[in-house]
Protein backbone atom coordinates (compact mmCIF):
# COMPACT_ATOMS: atom_id res chain seq x y z
CA UNK A 1 0.00 0.00 0.00
CA UNK A 2 1.27 3.45 -0.81
CA UNK A 3 3.45 4.79 -3.58
CA UNK A 4 6.99 5.98 -3.02
CA UNK A 5 8.66 8.92 -4.75
CA UNK A 6 10.60 6.71 -7.14
CA UNK A 7 7.58 4.60 -8.07
CA UNK A 8 5.49 7.71 -8.56
CA UNK A 9 8.04 9.09 -11.03
CA UNK A 10 7.92 5.77 -12.89
CA UNK A 11 4.12 5.87 -12.99
CA UNK A 12 4.26 9.41 -14.41
CA UNK A 13 6.71 8.31 -17.09
CA UNK A 14 4.68 5.23 -17.98
CA UNK A 15 1.22 6.70 -18.04
CA UNK A 16 1.20 10.47 -18.59
CA UNK A 17 0.80 9.95 -22.34
CA UNK A 18 -2.24 7.70 -21.99
CA UNK A 19 -3.86 9.97 -19.39
CA UNK A 20 -3.30 12.95 -21.69
CA UNK A 21 -4.69 10.97 -24.64
CA UNK A 22 -7.77 10.03 -22.63
CA UNK A 23 -8.33 13.63 -21.51
CA UNK A 24 -7.72 14.97 -24.99
CA UNK A 25 -10.13 12.44 -26.54
CA UNK A 26 -12.76 13.36 -23.99
CA UNK A 27 -12.29 17.13 -24.17
CA UNK A 28 -10.68 17.91 -27.52
CA UNK A 29 -8.68 20.79 -26.10
CA UNK A 30 -4.95 20.62 -25.57
CA UNK A 31 -5.04 23.11 -22.70
CA UNK A 32 -7.87 21.35 -20.85
CA UNK A 33 -6.25 17.95 -21.44
CA UNK A 34 -2.95 19.21 -19.99
CA UNK A 35 -4.75 20.63 -16.95
CA UNK A 36 -6.69 17.42 -16.36
CA UNK A 37 -3.54 15.29 -16.74
CA UNK A 38 -1.58 17.44 -14.32
CA UNK A 39 -4.42 17.56 -11.79
CA UNK A 40 -4.86 13.76 -11.96
CA UNK A 41 -1.20 13.19 -11.09
CA UNK A 42 -1.29 15.87 -8.41
CA UNK A 43 -4.19 14.04 -6.79
CA UNK A 44 -2.39 10.73 -7.02
CA UNK A 45 0.61 12.36 -5.33
CA UNK A 46 -1.62 13.81 -2.63
CA UNK A 47 -3.28 10.46 -1.91
CA UNK A 48 -0.20 8.29 -2.61
CA UNK A 49 -0.25 6.80 0.85
CA UNK A 50 -3.84 5.59 0.39
CA UNK A 51 -3.69 4.35 -3.19
CA UNK A 52 -2.55 0.81 -3.88
CA UNK A 53 0.37 0.79 -6.29
CA UNK A 54 -1.30 -1.88 -8.47
CA UNK A 55 -4.49 0.15 -8.69
CA UNK A 56 -2.70 3.40 -9.54
CA UNK A 57 -3.40 3.22 -13.27
CA UNK A 58 -7.10 2.55 -12.81
CA UNK A 59 -7.24 5.23 -10.12
CA UNK A 60 -5.59 7.75 -12.46
CA UNK A 61 -8.06 7.02 -15.26
CA UNK A 62 -11.06 7.29 -12.95
CA UNK A 63 -9.74 10.60 -11.62
CA UNK A 64 -8.99 11.91 -15.11
CA UNK A 65 -12.48 10.97 -16.33
CA UNK A 66 -14.09 12.63 -13.32
CA UNK A 67 -11.98 15.73 -13.88
CA UNK A 68 -13.09 15.80 -17.52
CA UNK A 69 -16.68 16.20 -16.37
CA UNK A 70 -16.13 19.74 -15.09
CA UNK A 71 -14.96 21.26 -18.39
CA UNK A 72 -17.64 19.24 -20.20
CA UNK A 73 -20.39 20.63 -17.96
CA UNK A 74 -18.99 24.13 -18.37
CA UNK A 75 -19.15 23.71 -22.11
CA UNK A 76 -22.77 22.68 -21.95
CA UNK A 77 -23.63 26.03 -20.40
CA UNK A 78 -21.16 28.17 -22.38
CA UNK A 79 -20.35 26.47 -25.68
CA UNK A 80 -16.74 27.15 -26.66
CA UNK A 81 -15.95 28.18 -30.19
CA UNK A 82 -13.95 25.48 -31.92
CA UNK A 83 -10.31 26.47 -32.22
CA UNK A 84 -8.79 24.88 -35.32
CA UNK A 85 -5.29 25.62 -34.05
CA UNK A 86 -5.94 23.76 -30.86
CA UNK A 87 -7.83 20.70 -32.08
CA UNK A 88 -5.44 17.92 -32.88
CA UNK A 89 -2.52 20.30 -32.93
CA UNK A 90 -0.39 17.75 -31.14
CA UNK A 91 -0.70 15.49 -34.16
CA UNK A 92 0.86 17.94 -36.57
CA UNK A 93 4.39 16.89 -35.73
CA UNK A 94 3.55 13.26 -36.47
CA UNK A 95 3.15 13.69 -40.25
CA UNK A 96 5.76 15.46 -42.28
CA UNK A 97 3.71 15.46 -45.50
CA UNK A 98 1.63 18.72 -45.54
CA UNK A 99 -1.33 17.27 -47.50
CA UNK A 100 -1.59 14.22 -45.30
CA UNK A 101 -1.18 16.46 -42.31
CA UNK A 102 -4.11 18.59 -43.41
CA UNK A 103 -6.32 15.59 -44.15
CA UNK A 104 -5.45 14.01 -40.88
CA UNK A 105 -6.19 17.19 -39.02
CA UNK A 106 -9.56 17.42 -40.76
CA UNK A 107 -10.34 13.82 -39.84
CA UNK A 108 -9.35 14.50 -36.27
CA UNK A 109 -11.62 17.52 -36.14
CA UNK A 110 -14.55 15.50 -37.43
CA UNK A 111 -13.81 12.69 -35.04
CA UNK A 112 -13.53 15.09 -32.12
CA UNK A 113 -16.79 16.78 -33.01
CA UNK A 114 -18.48 13.41 -33.34
CA UNK A 115 -17.15 12.31 -29.95
CA UNK A 116 -18.40 15.55 -28.42
CA UNK A 117 -21.88 14.67 -29.57
CA UNK A 118 -21.87 11.33 -27.77
CA UNK A 119 -23.40 11.15 -24.28
CA UNK A 120 -20.62 11.13 -21.64
CA UNK A 121 -21.03 7.51 -20.59
CA UNK A 122 -20.84 6.22 -24.18
CA UNK A 123 -17.96 8.52 -24.99
CA UNK A 124 -15.89 7.33 -22.03
CA UNK A 125 -16.64 3.68 -22.81
CA UNK A 126 -15.75 4.02 -26.51
CA UNK A 127 -12.54 5.96 -25.81
CA UNK A 128 -11.38 3.51 -23.16
CA UNK A 129 -12.08 0.57 -25.46
CA UNK A 130 -11.08 1.82 -28.91
CA UNK A 131 -8.47 4.46 -28.12
CA UNK A 132 -6.95 3.18 -24.90
CA UNK A 133 -7.45 -0.44 -25.94
CA UNK A 134 -8.47 -1.56 -22.45
CA UNK A 135 -10.31 -4.77 -21.74
CA UNK A 136 -14.01 -4.70 -20.80
CA UNK A 137 -13.05 -5.84 -17.32
CA UNK A 138 -10.70 -2.87 -16.87
CA UNK A 139 -13.28 -0.47 -18.28
CA UNK A 140 -15.94 -1.80 -15.93
CA UNK A 141 -13.52 -1.19 -13.02
CA UNK A 142 -12.84 2.36 -14.17
CA UNK A 143 -16.43 3.31 -14.93
CA UNK A 144 -17.86 1.37 -12.00
CA UNK A 145 -20.41 -0.37 -14.20
CA UNK A 146 -20.98 -4.10 -14.91
CA UNK A 147 -19.03 -5.57 -17.80
CA UNK A 148 -22.16 -6.30 -19.84
CA UNK A 149 -23.37 -2.72 -19.45
CA UNK A 150 -19.96 -1.51 -20.60
CA UNK A 151 -20.13 -3.79 -23.65
CA UNK A 152 -23.53 -2.47 -24.63
CA UNK A 153 -22.36 1.14 -23.98
CA UNK A 154 -19.41 0.62 -26.31
CA UNK A 155 -21.62 -0.88 -29.01
CA UNK A 156 -24.19 1.91 -28.71
CA UNK A 157 -21.44 4.52 -28.72
CA UNK A 158 -19.89 3.07 -31.87
CA UNK A 159 -23.29 2.92 -33.55
CA UNK A 160 -23.98 6.55 -32.72
CA UNK A 161 -20.53 7.57 -33.95
CA UNK A 162 -21.09 5.72 -37.20
CA UNK A 163 -24.32 7.63 -37.70
CA UNK A 164 -22.68 10.98 -36.95
CA UNK A 165 -19.66 10.29 -39.15
CA UNK A 166 -21.55 8.73 -42.06
CA UNK A 167 -21.92 11.99 -44.03
CA UNK A 168 -18.15 12.63 -43.88
CA UNK A 169 -16.56 9.19 -43.95
CA UNK A 170 -17.27 5.93 -45.64
CA UNK A 171 -18.16 4.15 -42.43
CA UNK B 1 -15.60 1.06 -46.03
CA UNK B 2 -13.84 2.18 -42.88
CA UNK B 3 -14.57 0.93 -39.45
CA UNK B 4 -15.29 3.39 -36.63
CA UNK B 5 -12.71 1.56 -34.55
CA UNK B 6 -10.10 2.21 -37.21
CA UNK B 7 -10.94 5.91 -37.21
CA UNK B 8 -10.83 6.05 -33.44
CA UNK B 9 -7.49 4.30 -33.39
CA UNK B 10 -6.03 7.44 -34.99
CA UNK B 11 -6.46 9.09 -31.64
CA UNK B 12 -3.76 6.78 -30.31
CA UNK B 13 -1.21 8.89 -32.16
CA UNK B 14 -2.00 11.85 -29.95
CA UNK B 15 1.15 12.99 -28.22
CA UNK B 16 1.15 15.31 -25.25
CA UNK B 17 2.84 18.68 -25.69
CA UNK B 18 6.50 18.90 -24.78
CA UNK B 19 7.20 19.68 -21.19
CA UNK B 20 4.01 18.15 -19.77
CA UNK B 21 5.93 15.46 -17.93
CA UNK B 22 8.25 18.08 -16.46
CA UNK B 23 5.23 20.16 -15.47
CA UNK B 24 3.71 17.17 -13.66
CA UNK B 25 6.92 16.27 -11.86
CA UNK B 26 7.49 19.89 -10.95
CA UNK B 27 4.06 20.18 -9.38
CA UNK B 28 4.34 16.90 -7.45
CA UNK B 29 7.66 15.24 -6.58
CA UNK B 30 9.88 18.29 -7.06
CA UNK B 31 7.54 20.71 -5.36
CA UNK B 32 7.38 18.39 -2.40
CA UNK B 33 11.20 18.25 -2.41
CA UNK B 34 11.24 22.04 -2.50
CA UNK B 35 8.77 22.18 0.39
CA UNK B 36 10.97 19.75 2.28
CA UNK B 37 13.99 21.97 1.68
CA UNK B 38 12.07 25.05 2.78
CA UNK B 39 10.85 23.20 5.90
CA UNK B 40 14.41 22.10 6.66
CA UNK B 41 15.72 25.64 6.20
CA UNK B 42 12.95 27.00 8.44
CA UNK B 43 13.65 24.39 11.11
CA UNK B 44 17.37 25.22 10.97
CA UNK B 45 16.59 28.93 11.23
CA UNK B 46 14.33 28.28 14.24
CA UNK B 47 16.99 26.15 15.96
CA UNK B 48 19.70 28.76 15.28
CA UNK B 49 17.35 31.50 16.47
CA UNK B 50 16.55 29.61 19.64
CA UNK B 51 20.21 28.89 20.33
CA UNK B 52 21.11 32.52 19.73
CA UNK B 53 18.24 33.62 21.93
CA UNK B 54 19.34 31.31 24.70
CA UNK B 55 22.94 32.47 24.38
CA UNK B 56 22.02 36.14 24.39
CA UNK B 57 19.52 35.50 27.16
CA UNK B 58 22.29 33.85 29.16
CA UNK B 59 24.51 36.83 28.55
CA UNK B 60 21.71 39.13 29.60
CA UNK B 61 21.11 37.14 32.75
CA UNK B 62 24.85 37.21 33.47
CA UNK B 63 24.92 40.94 32.87
CA UNK B 64 21.96 41.40 35.20
CA UNK B 65 23.65 39.33 37.86
CA UNK B 66 26.86 41.33 37.53
CA UNK B 67 24.85 44.52 37.78
CA UNK B 68 23.13 43.24 40.91
CA UNK B 69 26.45 42.28 42.40
CA UNK B 70 27.87 45.71 41.64
CA UNK B 71 24.89 47.35 43.30
CA UNK B 72 25.39 45.12 46.34
CA UNK B 73 29.09 46.05 46.44
CA UNK B 74 28.30 49.73 46.24
CA UNK B 75 25.77 49.31 49.02
CA UNK B 76 28.44 47.56 51.03
CA UNK B 77 30.94 50.31 50.40
CA UNK B 78 28.37 52.92 51.25
CA UNK B 79 27.57 51.16 54.48
CA UNK B 80 31.24 50.83 55.46
CA UNK B 81 31.98 54.46 54.49
CA UNK B 82 29.29 55.86 56.81
CA UNK B 83 31.20 55.13 60.03
CA UNK B 84 34.31 56.45 58.32
CA UNK B 85 32.50 59.68 57.50
CA UNK B 86 31.27 59.99 61.10
CA UNK B 87 34.69 59.44 62.58
CA UNK B 88 36.29 61.89 60.20
CA UNK B 89 33.67 64.47 61.21
CA UNK B 90 34.48 63.81 64.82
CA UNK B 91 38.12 64.21 64.06
CA UNK B 92 37.48 67.48 62.29
CA UNK B 93 35.37 68.71 65.18
CA UNK B 94 38.12 67.76 67.58
CA UNK B 95 40.69 69.61 65.47
CA UNK B 96 38.46 72.72 65.30
CA UNK B 97 37.90 72.59 69.09
CA UNK B 98 41.60 72.29 69.77
CA UNK B 99 42.32 75.20 67.47
CA UNK B 100 39.69 77.32 69.25
CA UNK B 101 41.01 76.56 72.71
CA UNK B 102 44.55 77.26 71.56
CA UNK B 103 43.57 80.68 70.21
CA UNK B 104 41.63 81.49 73.41
CA UNK B 105 44.63 80.63 75.64
CA UNK B 106 46.88 82.73 73.39
CA UNK B 107 44.61 85.84 73.65
CA UNK B 108 44.36 85.50 77.46
CA UNK B 109 48.18 85.45 77.73
CA UNK B 110 48.39 88.61 75.62
CA UNK B 111 45.92 90.44 77.91
CA UNK B 112 47.92 89.45 81.03
CA UNK B 113 51.09 90.79 79.42
CA UNK B 114 49.32 94.13 78.65
CA UNK B 115 47.95 94.49 82.23
CA UNK B 116 51.30 93.86 83.86
CA UNK B 117 52.87 96.42 81.56
CA UNK B 118 55.39 94.17 80.13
Amino acid sequence: MGIGRKRFTEIVEESYRSIYRLAFSMLGSEQDACDVTQESFERLWRYRSKVDERAAYVWLRITALNLCLDPLRRRKTEPEPLDPNDEGSSLIEMRPDPLRRCLRKEEMLMLRRALDRLPEKYRAAVILRDVEDLSYKEISQILGRPENTVKSDVLRGRRMLRKILAPYFDV
Amino acid sequence: MRDVRELLSQLRDIEPPEGLKERILLSTVRRSRLYRLVALASATAIVVGLALGLFLGGLFVGQNQAQKEAVKLLEGIRQTSRPLEESSMMLLEAIVLTMRTTSMVQSQDEEVVKDEGI
